[in-house]
């Protein structure tokens, strides 16, 4: 009864390239181990990771505060992903229990059933790695992507050399890359002092440990680990700047009760902090909290790790990571310190070159050469004069935060600078939001080309080039040049 | 991004659909001008249920008369269009 | 709270910056107003500029959040007035004008960058269209040039000039006068400068709803108080049918939603606007470098303000498609807006059944290029209670009268073009 057209493209259109009972994102031990938990479970699961980063992505800090300073070895992805696997036993595992895990692979985007995208065709995630992108529907999806760098500026942190612990970390433990040879830490809370004894492991130099506050802030037993390794302490001390060359941090000048102290050193690690990595739950509409305990903007999730988006559920690091009451306040301390240690003309937005005078002025980007008076009379008082400073509103007039890494570096001091300016607590802080895709994927891999080749043969057809005069039995055969020949169309 | 259960085809993507109108504009030739301007061109533009016309139009071409949340986006029901319903 | 004290001694020593007199005054709402104009994005401000400048009335600019926060900061800032019909070439390239001295007229850099608007042809049908549309802007005396294949290659090199290309070009048609502005410093540059001549204007001050009596608007509630006023404008792209809905209209209107994307900054590619209205994208390069790409709204009304992945997906196919250069480009960001569709395509600006309540809303997804002449405009309607010559045409009962100002020609159908 029916006569189907060949070139018709009904049913052609593409759904997700596959499905899974359960999709987890980061394949850090919290991730790992969910992933083995589900394939035990007989549930068909997909564990992705964004590691190996590409090594421009690294470049540019994504996903973390790599500060330049990771050796030629990422620049092998068939290395990076050996060692990677080999720093990762857990893999090994998850493998044999039939885990498909797909490595140098980042999620950009996740899209859950809610008011908005109810009727998608089902929940789904979007995936990218050197060479594509696709979207993967799952019943069961856990967010493992664990945590960022807290990055704070101060003069000379805009290069090379000056990174955060994370992205240390990272480095050593799971990339074996890390370029540096003689460190300055700031910080003594636990992840201080933790990434001071890593880097000793791994036969790094650590120059010093730079507290703010007037004594160390981390458990007394890794204190002591660190103190007895001979790693010196500058408690109530400051960063005032960073000097360097071509290739970098070379010292860090230091401010203290006895006054200024130069440590030389070839990077600088921030590791007051590091902050849950919720970028992908926050762009998909999860619902936020901020908790000084669990170190920041959280998802809120249930006793089971739910969050708010169903079926979407957050472990290890981001969805909280362990802090003390005060680390909010902590945070602030080091702001206010390093503020107070340095002018205006700081660079807080490394990409767009907005400096904190430019920032608190709301001033537009200097490159625009838009700078007049009647410009400047604009500044954060008289925005505030309207109402609660709103980091979206100051990001459009600044630009701070637009640039390449699109805020990775410089979201947070963004946030606390207008707190301190406003006069807020830093808990109350404006965020910003995040928006898919998270992850800056080419153009050319997020395109959807993948059409069925009965779709691009039609293609000409359809879009109304002259072809589309030619009968569809026509197509394919001689006659089909004669048709456009005849019926115009010489300019192809 | 919908996807439409179409009655004829089954479970087709958006893309093969055209939203056509509220079926609140949809009215007879021997109705009133002031009336017919009022149903033809103003919307409730509902923020909420909706019922709609669609077409399958890069489909089976049949249309379709979709009952849809335009906040949430889920649809309600999909049936071929009868002129009296 | 330890550590707090000296957090809050930090306060406005950060900057560095001098102690600047703000931009406006930030006043406390009067108790009556000649005019109350409800939303501070671009058209709303210009309206109040030129309310200002030309007419002797007291006005007050009423804004739900912070200035420019709508749809003025969401959209691909492309001016140009190279509209088929004539009451969008006369309203439009009056715009354009406006656009071309604002800069001066408001002493402040809105970085209008005249780098010409081009629209590419695919097909001989395109070109015919386009040539018809030339010769009609040409008429009207507004800049139109209708170009070959060979000037569209030479133009923008990058194109897929190709014989496989994806969307193969025919030619194309290019406003030299159109081109982009900075979408911020147009707000600021106009609530600046009707600050300076008194206007009022107030933010996080969101309209609950209307005063009427006797078929007559006297005023708005609003989250802070109630205010008199002879005349109101409502002028909040994207919540029109919101707000008329707070005096009972309904409105010839659809809500759609319209994204756009931003790739990393490289250097100069594209040295002007490339749009393709059969493919449905546009293809721009900011001052930083950034490549600026917009797509088709979705086709069927939706308040979600989330976009979804197959509308990113789709986009960056079409620009590749146009463009392959732009295939290692990374895509940093996407913004989505709410788009108030009419039946026919174009705004309406007119004085609505309730007396002395004014609407100029409407403007789909054009809205940006119009914000001087919409202002302008919509400031004399606001100021005499007549509607100027150049909207008439887009008064609310051209859809009884059968005077529709339709582009597309295809009828009540918002979601047709």
């Amino acid at each position: 009864m029916t006569i189907r057209d060949a070139y018709a493209l009904d049913g052609k259109l593409p759904s997700p390239d596959a499905r899974f009972d359960l999709v987890v994102i980061g394949a850090g031990p919290a991730g790992t181990e969910a992933a083995i938990a589900g394939a035990r479970a007989g549930k068909s699961v997909l564990l992705v990771d964004e590691n190996p980063v590409a090594p421009d992505l690294m470049r540019t800090d994504v996903p973390l505060f790599y500060g330049l300073r990771m050796t030629g070895a990422v620049e092998t992805p068939e290395r990076m992903l050996e060692t990677l696997l080999s720093t990762n036993p857990l893999l090994e595992t998850a493998f044999e229990l039939g885990v498909e895990v797909l490595l140098g692979t980042s999620a950009w985007g996740l899209y859950a059933p809610q008011p908005g995208l109810a009727t998608l065709p089902g929940q789904l995630v979007g995936l990218a790695d050197a060479t594509r992108s696709w979207l993967i529907g799952f019943d069961e999806l856990v967010v493992a992507a664990g945590a960022r760098d807290f990055v704070l500026g101060f003069p000379g942190w805009d290069q090379p050399g000056v990174m955060g612990a994370m992205a240390l970390k990272m480095l050593l433990e799971r990339y074996e890359a890390f370029a540096g040879r003689r460190i300055v830490i700031l910080g003594s809370g636990d992840l201080a002092l933790r990434t001071a004894l890593a880097a000793l492991r791994h036969g790094i130099e650590v120059a010093g440990l730079i507290e703010v506050r007037a004594c160390v802030q981390g458990n007394a037993a890794l204190a002591a680990q660190v103190a007895a390794a001979g790693v010196p302490l500058f408690a109530g001390s400051v960063v005032t700047r960073a000097d360097g060359g071509a290739d970098g941090v070379k010292q860090v000048v230091i401010t203290g009760l006895s006054g200024e102290t130069s440590i030389a050193c070839d990077t600088v690690c921030l590791a007051i902090a590091a902050v849950p990595a919720i970028e992908l739950l926050a762009a998909a509409g999860a619902r936020l909290a901020v908790s000084a305990t669990r170190g920041g903007h959280v998802p809120m999730i249930d006793a089971a790790g739910l969050t708010s988006l169903a079926g979407v559920s957050a472990i290890g690091d981001c969805a909280g990571i362990v802090s003390a009451p005060d680390s909010l306040a902590y945070h602030a301390e080091w702001l206010a310190a390093l503020a107070r240690g340095s002018t205006g003309d700081t660079i807080v937005c490394q990409c767009e070159s907005v400096s904190r005078a430019d920032l608190l002025g709301v001033q537009p980007p200097a490159y625009l050469g838009a700078r007049s008076e009647c410009m400047a009379a604009r500044n954060i008082d008289t925005l505030l004069a309207d109402g609660p400073p709103d980091q979206d509103q100051i990001k459009r007039l600044t630009r701070a935060g637009m640039g390449l890494c699109q805020g990775r570096r410089c979201r947070d001091q963004v946030s606390l600078l207008l707190a301190a300016e406003a006069g807020l607590a830093p808990d109350a802080a404006p965020f910003t939001g995040y928006r898919a895709p998270v992850r800056p994927i080419p153009l050319g891999i997020l395109a959807d080309w993948a059409e069925a080749p009965g779709m691009s043969d039609g293609w000409d057809v359809w879009f109304g080039v002259p072809a589309q005069w030619t009968p569809y039995r026509d197509i394919g055969t001689e006659r089909e040049a004669m048709h456009i020949a005849i019926l115009g169309g010489g300019h192809i | 991004m919908l996807l439409i259960n179409c009655p004829l085809c089954g479970p087709r993507a958006q893309a093969e659909f055209n939203f056509e109108r509220p079926v609140e504009t949809i009215i007879g030739v021997d109705v009133p001008t002031a009336e017919l301007v009022e149903r033809l061109y103003t919307r409730t533009n509902a923020r909420g249920p909706s019922a709609e016309l669609w077409r399958h139009a890069r489909g089976c071409r049949a249309w379709l008369r979709i009952e849809r949340h335009t906040v949430t986006h889920v649809i309600a029901s999909v049936a071929v269009w009868e002129p009296q319903s | 709270m330890r550590g707090y004290s000296a957090w809050a001694l930090l306060r406005g020593g950060l900057g560095g910056h001098r102690h600047w007199r703000p931009a406006w005054r930030s006043p406390e709402p009067r108790k009556q107003y000649d005019v109350i104009i409800i939303g501070g994005g671009g058209h709303g401000l210009a309206t109040a500029y030129y309310l200002a400048k030309h007419h002797r009335v007291s006005v007050a600019v009423l804004e739900r959040a912070w200035l420019g926060g709508g749809n003025t900061g969401r959209n691909t800032t492309i001016v140009r007035s190279n509209y088929r019909l004539p009451a969008y070439q006369a309203l439009l390239e009056h715009s354009l004008k406006l656009w071309e001295g604002l800069s001066d007229e408001l002493n402040y850099n809105v970085m209008f960058s005249q780098r010409g608007a081009l629209f590419l042809g695919h097909s001989d049908s395109d070109m015919t269209r386009l040539a018809e549309r030339g010769d009609a802007l040409r008429c009207a005396g507004i800049d139109a040039e209708l170009m070959t294949r060979e000037a569209v290659a030479k133009l923008v090199p990058l194109l897929d000039m190709s014989d496989k290309a994806r969307f193969p070009i025919a030619g194309g048609m290019i406003q030299r006068r159109g081109g982009t502005a900075r979408h911020d410093a147009v707000a600021w540059g106009y609530a600046r400068a009707a600050d300076a001549l008194g206007v009022d204007i107030i933010q996080q001050c969101e309209v609950t709803g209307f005063a009427i009596s006797g078929g007559r608007v006297t005023g708005v509630e609003t989250s802070r108080g109630a205010i008199e006023a002879d005349r109101v404008g409502i002028v909040v792209a994207g919540n029109s049918g919101h707000v008329a809905g707070l005096a009972g209209l309904r409105l010839p209107v659809e809500s759609q939603l319209l994204q756009a994307f931003v790739t990393e900054p490289v250097k100069p590619m594209i040295d002007t606007v490339i749009m393709s209205q059969s493919v449905h994208c546009y293809i721009s390069q900011s001052d930083k470098g950034e490549i600026v790409l917009g797509g088709d709204p979705d086709q069927y009304p939706t308040y979600s303000q989330r976009g979804v992945p197959m509308r990113i997906e789709e986009v960056a196919g079409q620009a590749i498609g146009l463009v392959p250069a732009l295939s290692k480009l990374r895509m940093l960001r996407s913004w989505a807006g709410t788009t108030d569709m009419t039946c026919d395509g174009g705004p309406i600006i007119d004085e609505t059944p309730i007396a002395n309540l004014h609407i100029n809303g409407g403007w789909c997804y054009g809205g940006f290029k119009a914000t001087c002449g919409s202002g302008w405009v919509f400031a004399e309607q606001l100021a005499t209670g007549d509607v100027h010559p150049l909207a008439r045409p887009f008064s609310l009962d051209r859809f009884a009268t059968g005077a529709m100002q339709d582009e597309a020609a295809v009828g009540p159908m918002p979601n047709h073009r």
